[in-house]
């Protein structure tokens, strides 16, 4: 697989929200509005980097028995320093983002990422793998954040883009309009996926079998 | 023994690493936040008390038998020209996912809220995370007064002079913020009544 295959199967085949559906709570939770999407999958992009190269380095010393425990610990770490560093110098951003920071511990993607690919590939590919389930984590949540706002608020990055007269179906913005956007995008991921499966398997099927379908 | 063995201690030392790793980041920014955080709630509590210029706190003995079990937790008398002008609290209140902190601050003279700020919350991000909206705290300002204990309308109502209207969707954490100013003018009213004041 070359690193462009690696980048591409984060944030489309496998995108880790969409296709592998993990991380799912984080995802319901923060996508309210999409500036914390944005803050969210940035900050996790950042870990998931950072945990798979650190893992991947050390994947021919950590004994195979002790390897979800010393997994946990190096994410946990990474997540605190993370947090304290934009504490201490990018306060505005530590404001938005606060909350969420701590759940990127409990966000499965990094754990599933060092277990399925940092553990077993060259830490070149595993950088590039963390950017890539990153950005596809990120790209997920900018979608669903700004969809969730747009309807939900009437707001894009807390910009009104409409009238005076328009009212927002809040729903949306609530627990309820999340798992509908969530189950709304991973079918719309899916049919497009879908249509790409066909067209490899069955190239012009028209013409090769008389169109008998 | 060998196979037992070498798990523990690269666990151990995995464990070290990110201990010692930990310790040395917090070293270079401990003095960082606290003293931004220090510096955040000053800047708050002027933002508050604009027409101050000096916050002097009031010993916590002084206050704490006028109002037993109140959610203030600091006092601050605020003084313009050596002339006391107001005061400004730092409260904690039960919010909806957690504790809220707060800067109120009352008028000397009238006993109406001049301002509110939140310093720290844990509300659900888009819903309760809205009470540091300005939209919502502006609310406050101006009202209270002598003997009043403001109450939470809901969401699209008509609030009157002792009333707080809630942030739709949000109900617990608006009242998280009326109970906090509530604490504040209480205890307000109990220091121009005791008499306390330097």
């Amino acid at each position: 697989m070359t690193l462009f295959r690696t980048l591409r199967n984060g944030i489309i085949d496998e995108n880790p929200t969409l296709r592998l559906v993990l991380g799912t709570c984080p995802t319901l939770a923060v996508t309210t509005a999409a500036i914390n999407g944005v803050g969210m999958g940035l900050a996790t992009t950042f870990v998931l980097i950072c945990s798979n190269v650190l893992i991947s380095l050390l994947r021919r010393i950590i004994p195979e028995k002790v390897r979800i425990p010393a997994y946990v610990v190096i994410i946990a770490g990474f997540v605190t320093v993370v947090q304290l560093l934009l504490e201490a110098y990018v306060p505005a951003l530590h404001q938005a983002l606060g909350l969420y920071i701590p759940l990127i511990v409990v966000n499965c993607i990094i754990l599933g990422r060092a277990e399925a690919f940092a553990s077993k590939n060259t830490v070149l590919y595993s950088a590039v793998d963390g950017l890539g389930m990153g950005l596809g984590f990120t790209l997920a949540l900018i979608a669903m954040s700004s969809l969730r706002e747009i309807v939900g608020a009437g707001t894009i990055f807390g910009v009104a883009i409409f009238g005076q007269n328009w009212h927002p179906m809040l729903m949306a913005a609530l627990p309820p309009g999340g798992f509908l956007t969530y189950g709304l995008l991973i079918g719309l991921m899916n049919k497009l996926q879908l249509v790409k499966v066909n067209l490899k398997t069955h190239p012009a099927p028209a013409l090769e079998e008389g169109g008998a379908q | 023994m060998r196979e037992q063995l070498r798990p523990t201690i690269v666990l151990l030392l995995i464990c070290l690493a990110m201990t010692f790793a930990l310790v040395l980041v917090n070293e270079a920014t401990v003095d960082v936040i606290a003293a931004r955080q220090a510096a955040d709630a000053s800047a708050k509590r002027l933002e508050v008390m604009p027409q101050a210029d000096e916050f002097t706190e009031l010993e916590p003995a002084d206050w704490q038998s006028l109002v037993p079990d109140s959610a203030v937790t600091a006092a601050y008398l605020a003084t313009a020209d050596g002339a006391a002008v107001g005061y400004v609290y730092d409260v904690t209140v039960d919010g909806y996912g957690g504790d809220v902190s707060l800067i109120v601050a009352v008028q000397k003279d009238d006993l109406t809220l001049s301002g509110v700020r939140v310093l720290s919350h844990e509300e659900t991000a888009g819903l309760g995370a809205k009470i540091v909206e300005p939209g919502f705290l502006d609310r406050f300002a101006g009202k209270g007064g002598p003997a009043t204990v403001l109450n939470v309308i809901r969401s699209g109502g008509e609030a009157d002079s002792d009333s707080i209207e809630a942030i739709a969707s949000a109900t617990i954490s608006s009242r998280a913020v009326v109970n906090a100013a509530n604490a504040a003018l209480e205890l307000s009213e109990a220091l121009e009544k005791g008499g306390t004041t330097p």
